[in-house]
């Protein structure tokens, strides 16, 4: 698990990797939930880490906590740091500026992947959270690993988790491998002939077909999509889950 | 001829009132208007902007751009451009007040508030414009979005703008931006007029009791006339109209949104 990650990140590992897509994953959720003077409570979050152990994994004042409700995960971060940012200067070169980068979640390179662990405790929280909101939105259960699971096949649970529902639809598994191993990224395949093994295969399978307003905003990518593509990418960056969740009116500028 | 506005409005199920992000004008949940005597020109404006879920100051924004349509207006300016040339302006002096205002009540802007305060604000924008002179009686109707005009007569749908009966309603319709370019709006923003007669009367609604509305037309239920007998005046009438759409909410009949339902009459 410290193993460096990706070829274009000198010095980070493949933990910090995880670490940071879990953080700006937590960082966009509460930006677009954000309202003037507050951010809002469309979705309540819990964080699973696994490794050493397996269990909630928020840092700081939510630490130990489950569900966790947007508002109080944005004003509640572990920590804020500074960051360099480089962006456009509008005249053909970057500037590089400071922005603030929250952290919930902390990086953590130890134990091995306990896979099937992680994902009975998703399903444990889900059914908890669908006994005492069985008409809510369905649970999305977003699945980041950099490894190859260590306490057998996970397959079964992920199948368990994709059969819960409630009054408005199936849970979705979305399975993201965040990879170091050199090949090209797979995003959102709609079929296996591609992936390039058996655990890439593996993770395929355990994940849900994407709803048809998902498979709009992977199209809207410039990427087929058809009702056999999954929620799932290989060896890649995070994608732009949040953009899959709807809240209301999206907003984009007229061109 | 006199005119009266009957405005009622409800905020989303499961959210507080102060986080109704619809605007409208006449502000005044009743207003009625008079033409002064037989050979003046009566021209009245009326507005419904819906803010965008996913923008800060979104309800402020569509209280701008409504607010601009309808207030001291210019005779004879290019429309939409006027409308939101002046409402951008108007939003950055806003967006700088609000700032400085946050700052003095010790409230200051938090990390997850300054990227959309830095994108700017969303909303649809519906504009009416009635004119009763010597030719006549004509109507104009610039919309950028999808909330929408229904004109009615006798009891009968006459003409929907810009959405039809039977037409789909998605999350991502085209929306004014406070820092849009001005052209660039006008161009997305449609334009629509005609004639009209006494007794008749128009409906501006934002997008999920439109979507109700024209899905009712399309099936050739008569359930959206409800909307032709609102009563604006006072507390029962809003608590009325707010069961009624609670109760169109829990069926799934219509969507759950801010909702808001302007009609204005023609009485000769």
């Amino acid at each position: 698990m410290s193993d460096p990650f990706g070829a274009g990140d000198a010095g980070k590992t493949k933990a910090q990797g995880v670490a940071d897509a879990v953080n700006r994953l937590l960082q966009e959720l509460s930006i677009k939930c954000a309202k003037e003077e507050g951010v809002r409570d469309y979705f309540h979050i819990a964080v699973i880490g696994y490794g050493a152990r397996v269990g909630p994994a928020f840092g700081g004042t939510l630490s130990g906590r489950d569900f966790v409700p947007i508002s109080e995960v944005a004003d509640n971060p572990a920590r804020i740091e500074e960051r360099m940012k480089k962006e456009d200067d509008g005249a053909g070169g970057l500037i590089e500026r400071s922005v603030k980068f929250p952290i919930w979640f902390e990086a953590k390179a130890e134990g091995g992947t306990p896979m099937t662990a992680a994902l009975t405790r998703a399903k444990s929280l889900v059914d908890s959270w669908l006994a005492q909101h069985p008409s809510s939105y369905p649970p999305i259960v977003i699945h980041l690993t950099d490894g190859e699971s260590t306490d057998g096949d996970p397959s079964g649970v992920a199948d368990e988790i994709k059969l819960q529902v409630s009054a408005d639809g199936s849970v979705l598994l979305l399975n993201m491998h965040l990879s170091s191993e050199p090949g090209s990224p797979i995003r959102f395949p709609d079929n296996e002939s591609g992936l390039p093994n058996d655990y890439a295969r593996m993770l395929f399978r355990m994940s849900s077909y994407l709803p048809r307003h998902m498979q709009q905003l992977v199209a809207g990518e410039g990427q087929n999509a058809s009702d056999g593509t999954k929620g799932f990418v290989f060896n890649a960056e995070l994608p732009d889950v949040v953009s899959f969740l709807d809240i209301g009116t999206r907003t984009s500028e007229l061109r | 001829m006199r005119l009266a506005c009957t405005t009622l409005y409800l905020h989303k199920g499961g959210s507080r009132a102060e986080e109704y992000e619809d605007a409208f004008y006449p502000r005044r949940g009743h207003v009625v208007y008079r033409r002064r005597s037989a050979d003046s020109h009566l021209s009245k404006r009326f507005a419904v902007a819906d803010g965008a879920t996913e923008s800060l100051l979104a309800g402020a924004w569509a209280g701008v751009l409504v607010r601009a349509f309808c207030v001291r207006v210019a005779p004879g300016r290019k429309e939409p451009h006027v409308t939101y040339a002046r409402a951008i302006r108007q939003w950055s002096r806003y967006v700088d007040q609000y700032r400085d205002e946050r700052e003095a009540r010790a409230q200051p802007i938090r990390w997850y508030e300054e990227p959309g305060l830095e994108k700017g604000a969303f909303a649809t924008f519906l504009g009416l414009q009635l004119d009763h002179d010597s030719d006549g009686l004509r109507w104009t109707a610039w919309a950028l979005g999808d909330s929408c005009l229904l004109h009615v007569r006798d009891g009968h749908l006459v003409d929907a703008f810009p959405r039809q009966p039977g037409d789909t309603f998605d999350t991502s319709p085209p929306l004014a931006f406070s820092k849009g370019d001005v052209a660039v709006l006008a161009e997305y923003t449609e334009c629509r007029s005609g004639t009209f007669r006494w007794n008749d009367a128009f409906l501006l609604l934002t997008d999920a009791v439109a979507a109700w509305s024209l899905g009712a037309v399309a099936r050739g239920s008569l359930d959206w006339q409800q909307l032709l007998d609102i009563e604006g005046y006072g507390a029962d009438a809003e608590a009325e109209f707010g069961q009624w759409v609670e109760g169109l909410r829990s069926t799934g009949e219509m969507k759950n949104d801010d909702v808001t339902v302007m009609r204005v009459s023609i009485e000769g």
